[in-house]
């Protein structure tokens, strides 16, 4: 298969497929979104519009579920998250087939992350930016999707990263029908679970720990025919790690594992790790999770850890069923991994970017 | 006679195997060549590929470092993308995850070994009768199913292999190599494990099976498949390597003949003696000799393939007095010649070194013990020791030690390789294993002892306690769902239905996951789904795919379609909305939308341009519909008695809409502003009743908010519309802001009480 040119006139941040991996879209420094459609016939991508959708770099995209329509939402730098859905009346490639349905501009910061929920939660998004705090929007009137209210504001960093330190930020929520709603964030080098508690408020649930690094990308894997739940990381410190997440009902918890202690003291396990760091003024306050507030508990055992890529890893994602994994790093090269019968995650692939 | 090695040897292509590339072909092929040449195997044992088919695509170069690479895997395999974080480099690199396939013949493939599965029904399950009414002939019937379907499943993958040399055969070259390593397994497999236990009699066929016929063809169809070996271009070396010299004098030549012996090509080594010109040679020479070898040629032709194992013995006794009588006997060639004759005899009569001596390979050695030494499992053990220590086995190709292990009885260690080559073969394959009893069993054993945390890890489909099969069976099935391919997805389902667990949730779960992905496309696609979601009772299954349908129509204008499925869907408040949005355009455009449908819906009226019969009206329809619908069905009477200018019933119809306590504020204005104010109240000729007047007065005063955000944008909507369509009437009557247009409105309705009063 031969590459095709975007005609970004910059960084190309992220790239999105939507939710059948008919169309994608692409986001980039020169401000700019594009949406692909693959013609079927012909295997073969095609623009389908381009268009200035902000004021500075676009770092984050995201499809919307069919469910609700063909909608995009993107997420810049200029500190907006912007909606836009597809206007069939328009001419493809016309720089109007996407219309603004509206902008999100509660953010302090420059924004890194925008991801909708799936569809089984309703027309929802969440969105990280550089003040360290987690939006999640809400559109309540499904027919009206100009209109989007602010249901949760959590401020996940007491304070903002410093300017002058490199910094990241990372979404995923939790796929599964079957599970309470939960989202993975990760900010600079910690990655928390939030769950919905009986307050219809998130909390944070869990932690995952042993990053020694900015998290660069975090992904949920889909758990189909999985009573647990998958998330891996891609981490500065060059590894990917593979976390499994089981939820428990509270009244199971003596016969769980879960280590109420790990939730009270992330710090403690990863003493070493934070000492070396420049991030400590921003190290998270989990005295404040109320427990109490969460309907079950969450046990995390990190599965498996590899340094394959033996430098920094750049991105993490899973397929549709959550079976293969793929990671980039530094090597330019691009892994495949997938669980064994024995449940051991095994790199099956290696894609190489050199020549 | 045979004249040419083309009739000496079996012909290998119809054995399938792939023609190696000629020089032109590679020019000719030049990217293909590249996208076969994509893969190598790194000391760890992981594949390397490339990401672009040629290395000239290839973004970074050789051992370019630190840079922002990233991946996105796709809902559909076959196109996921890397790309760069990085300056100037705004190129997407689609990549297809390797070993996956959406040709037309890996689907028809597929859909076979489907088909064969399915259809085994009970037998997919192993069992062993304990209790109740124990069927003697229940393990009979179930072996000879399970045997026939690998057999089936053997066929399928030969005819599969076909296929693909028929068509673009480069590019196919590499999936051709493995597939033809997995058959080799396969037919190995069925030979061991699938043969031998037929039935002989009382079968459910009435078939009375020829177990050692059976058994011989499989061996020498297996090794023979295997390898190809003694290829053409080896045996016309051999023919060819001197014209001075007779062939049959060079040991190369009876190390030939007796491959052949040993590999069960009995046409192909009396071939090869026929056209050396031996036969001629010894009728000259040695009468003793030449009858030898008509003696040998003769029992070569008789060798019992089909016959029962009396006959083997009859033969192996006359090979054995034919060794016998040419070693007592004085002969007049001598040397080596006579040494190549004797052990050729030897070995036809079963003896040990000398098989081993001949062979190449294992399996070869193998191959000769079963077919000249002595025919029996019992000792494949022995066979097996003596010529792995002869001839150890290849470690560089996937098949050997497989074969060993099927040999040696090790069925699981297999399935890996197996699954590396092809997914789909070790599926099925898996799946036949398991119901033969080859794997281990537990289900049914643990369902009864399951304590809790067992329950929980059951309600994993690939759970470990769910066995290998099933977590090759399932493991395809997911692959298969993220094709991208809707022809798979029934193929994927059934295959989850099918797979052996240990509880049925675990299946309904992944189910339900898996069918909000499905890519459907036609009617009948939406009506598969929706017979696996009764079925499988997944109502929000369903519910997803009704409002995905809803919302497509949306975009495609098709607003009551659209809000059938919504209705369907039970999202009532989608309904509800749309139907005011369609009062809302007909309402400011003041009058009834041009679509009939709708209009036929609402006047309870068949349609009959459109061919809208009741029947299709009233699927249209849902009780949630009929209700939403009904103010604009009120609108809809209230113009077609005002272009009537029966201006008392439009009136009537006018104030029930106003007066209807669930009309949105915002469209008591519309219907204020465009209808009651222009029509009814600067009209001094059309008179208003006081009720009427005091009822209007009524809901203003409790519904009227001037500030409302919506009510404003209304308002604004309708001036807008005047100005746009260029009504200078009403552009002229209504103000600018709702403040005004109450003012007057109340002033006109005073007015109208006034009238009335008068």
């Amino acid at each position: 298969m031969r590459p095709f040119d975007t005609g970004h006139e910059d960084l190309i941040h992220d790239v999105a497929y939507d939710f059948y991996g008919r169309h994608v879209a692409t986001c980039s420094s020169d401000q700019h979104i594009k949406v692909f459609k693959l013609n079927k016939e012909t295997s073969q991508w095609e623009l389908n519009d381009s268009w200035k959708a902000h004021d500075s770099s676009i770092v984050s995209i995201d499809w919307a579920a069919p469910e609700y329509g063909r909608i995009i939402a993107s997420a810049s730098y200029d500190k907006t998250v912007k909606l836009w859905e597809e206007n069939l009346d328009q001419d493809e490639c016309s720089g109007r087939r996407w219309n603004k349905l509206c902008t999100l501009n509660d953010s302090n910061g420059s924004l890194y992350s925008v991801k909708f929920a799936p569809a089984h939660m309703g027309l929802k998004l969440a969105c990280i930016g550089n003040d360290g705090v987690l939006r999640m929007y809400d559109a309540l009137e499904p027919s009206d999707l100009r209109s989007w209210t602010l249901t949760s504001e959590i401020k996940v960093l007491p304070s903002p990263p410093a300017n002058h330190l490199q910094s990241d930020f990372s979404l995923s929520w939790c796929p599964s029908r079957f599970s309470t709603q939960k989202i993975a964030v990760c900010v600079l080098e910690q990655a928390l679970i939030y769950q919905k508690g009986k307050d219809n408020k998130f909390h944070v649930a869990a932690r995952l720990p042993g990053h020694k690094g900015l998290i660069r990308s975090i992904s949920w894997a889909p758990s189909i025919g999985r009573w647990y739940q998958l998330i891996a990381t891609g981490c500065k410190d060059g590894k990917i790690r593979i976390y499994k997440i089981t939820e428990k009902l509270k009244d199971n918890q003596t016969s769980s594992s879960v280590s109420n202690d790990e939730l009270n003291n992330p710090d403690q396990q990863d003493n070493n790790n934070n000492n070396n760091n420049n991030y400590n003024n921003t190290n998270l306050n989990e005295n404040d999770i109320d427990k109490n507030a969460l309907q079950s508990i969450l046990e995390v055992e990190l599965l498996s850890e590899h340094d394959d890529h033996q430098s920094e890893v750049w991105s993490v994602s899973w397929n549709l069923t959550g079976t293969i994994l793929s990671s980039t790093g530094d090597d330019g090269k691009v892994r495949l991994w997938k669980s064994t019968y024995s449940n051991e995650f095994k790199c099956m692939s290696v894609i190489s970017a050199q020549q | 006679m045979y004249q040419s090695t083309e009739e000496l040897l079996m012909n290998p292509d119809s054995l399938g195997f792939v023609d190696d590339y000629d020089s032109k072909s590679k020019e000719d092929n030049d990217e293909s060549m590249e996208d076969s040449s994509m893969e190598d195997i790194l000391p760890n044992g992981e594949v390397l590929l490339r990401l672009t088919s040629s290395r000239k695509y290839q973004p970074l170069k050789s051992d370019e470092l630190g840079k922002r690479l990233k991946f996105k895997l796709s809902p559909n395999s076959l196109q996921n993308f890397a790309y760069f974080t990085e300056d100037k480099m705004t190129d997407l690199y689609p990549f297809r995850l390797p070993k996956l396939n959406d040709s037309p013949a890996f689907i028809n493939y597929v859909s076979k070994l489907f088909e064969i599965y399915d259809s085994m029904g009970n037998d997919r399950i192993y069992s062993v009768q304990t209790i109740g009414l124990i069927n003697s002939t229940f393990e009979q019937n179930h072996i000879e199913t399970v045997n026939l379907a690998m057999e089936a499943v053997v066929t399928e993958l030969e005819v599969y292999i076909d296929s693909l040399n028929d068509t673009s055969k480069y590019s196919n070259i590499d999936k051709v190599l493995e597939l033809e390593e997995s058959l080799t397994i396969l037919n190995c497999l069925k030979l061991f494990h699938f043969t031998l236990d037929y039935p002989t009699a009382n079968n459910r066929n009435g078939t009375d099976y020829n177990i050692r016929g059976i058994f011989i063809s499989g061996l020498i169809n297996w090794i023979n498949r295997s390898d190809g070996e003694p290829n053409s271009e080896y045996i016309e070396q051999i023919f060819g390597i001197s014209t001075e010299t007779e062939v049959f004098i060079l040991p190369i030549f009876w190390k030939l003949v007796n491959q052949l012996l040993l590999r069960g090509l009995f046409d192909q080594a009396i071939g090869c003696i026929e056209r050396s010109g031996f036969l001629p040679f010894l009728g000259k020479t040695c009468k003793v000799s030449s009858n030898a070898i008509l003696d040998l040629i003769e029992l070569l032709k008789k060798y019992p393939i089909d016959s029962d194992e009396s006959s083997f013995r009859e033969w192996k006794s006359l090979t054995l007095e034919l060794a016998q009588m040419f070693s007592n006997t004085e002969t007049s060639v001598s040397g080596e010649l006579r040494d190549h004759i004797e052990d050729t005899l030897l070995l036809i009569s079963g003896n040990q070194h000398k098989i081993l001596y001949y062979s190449n390979t294992w399996y070869e050695s193998v191959s000769g013990f079963l077919l000249y030494y002595i025919p029996t499992m019992e000792l494949i053990d022995e066979y097996l020791q003596l010529s792995l220590q002869s001839k150890p086995l290849d470690v560089t190709n996937n098949w050997e030690q497989s074969c060993v292990d099927i040999i040696k009885g090790d069925i699981y260690s297999i399935l890996p390789v197996l699954e590396s080559l092809d997914t789909c073969t070790a599926a099925f394959s898996a799946a036949i294993c398991h119901a033969k009893g080859l794997l281990e069993n537990n289900i049914g054993s643990l369902q009864d002892v399951m304590i809790d945390d067992e329950v929980t890890i059951a309600e994993d489909l690939f759970s470990p306690k769910n066995g290998m099969a099933s977590y090759l069976l399932s493991s395809f099935a997911f692959e298969l769902c993220s094709l991208g391919n809707r022809a798979v997805w029934p193929v994927a389902i059934g295959l989850i239905t099918l797979t052996p667990t240990l509880t049925t949730s675990c299946k309904k779960t992944a189910i339900s996951e898996l069918m909000h992905h499905y890519p459907f496309e036609t009617n009948d696609d939406i009506e598969w789904m929706l017979s696996v979601c009764a079925k499988w009772k997944l109502p929000h299954v369903a519910t997803s795919l009704f409002t995905k349908l809803g919302s497509s129509m949306i975009y495609e204008g098709k607003t009551i379609e659209a809000m059938t499925n919504f209705s369907k869907a039970g999202k009532f408040d989608l309904v509800k909305d749309y139907s005011w949005t369609l009062f809302e355009a007909s309402a400011i455009n003041g009058r009834p939308l041009d679509d009939e449908i709708l209009n036929a819906i609402v006047t309870n009226k068949e349609n009959d341009e459109m061919f809208l019969s009741e029947d299709i009206v009233n699927n249209l329809v849902t009780g949630a519909m009929r209700q939403t619908l009904a103010p604009y069905a009120v609108l809809y009477k209230f113009y077609q008695a005002k272009e009537r200018e029966f201006w008392e019933e439009a009136l009537a119809l006018l104030v029930t809409l106003i007066e209807f306590q669930y009309l949105p504020s915002y469209y008591l204005i519309l219907l204020m502003a465009k209808f009651l104010y222009p029509i009814y109240l600067i009209d001094n000729s059309k008179k208003v009743s006081e009720k009427t007047v005091i009822s209007v007065i009524d809901v203003i005063e409790k519904r009227w908010d001037s500030n409302d955000d919506k009510c404003q944008n209304v308002y604004q909507a309708i001036l807008d519309h005047s100005h746009d369509t260029n009504d200078e009437v009403l552009a002229k009557l209504l103000p600018d802001n709702l403040d005004e247009l109450l003012i007057l409105i109340r002033q006109k309705l005073s007015y109208k009480l006034c009238q009335e009063f008068m």
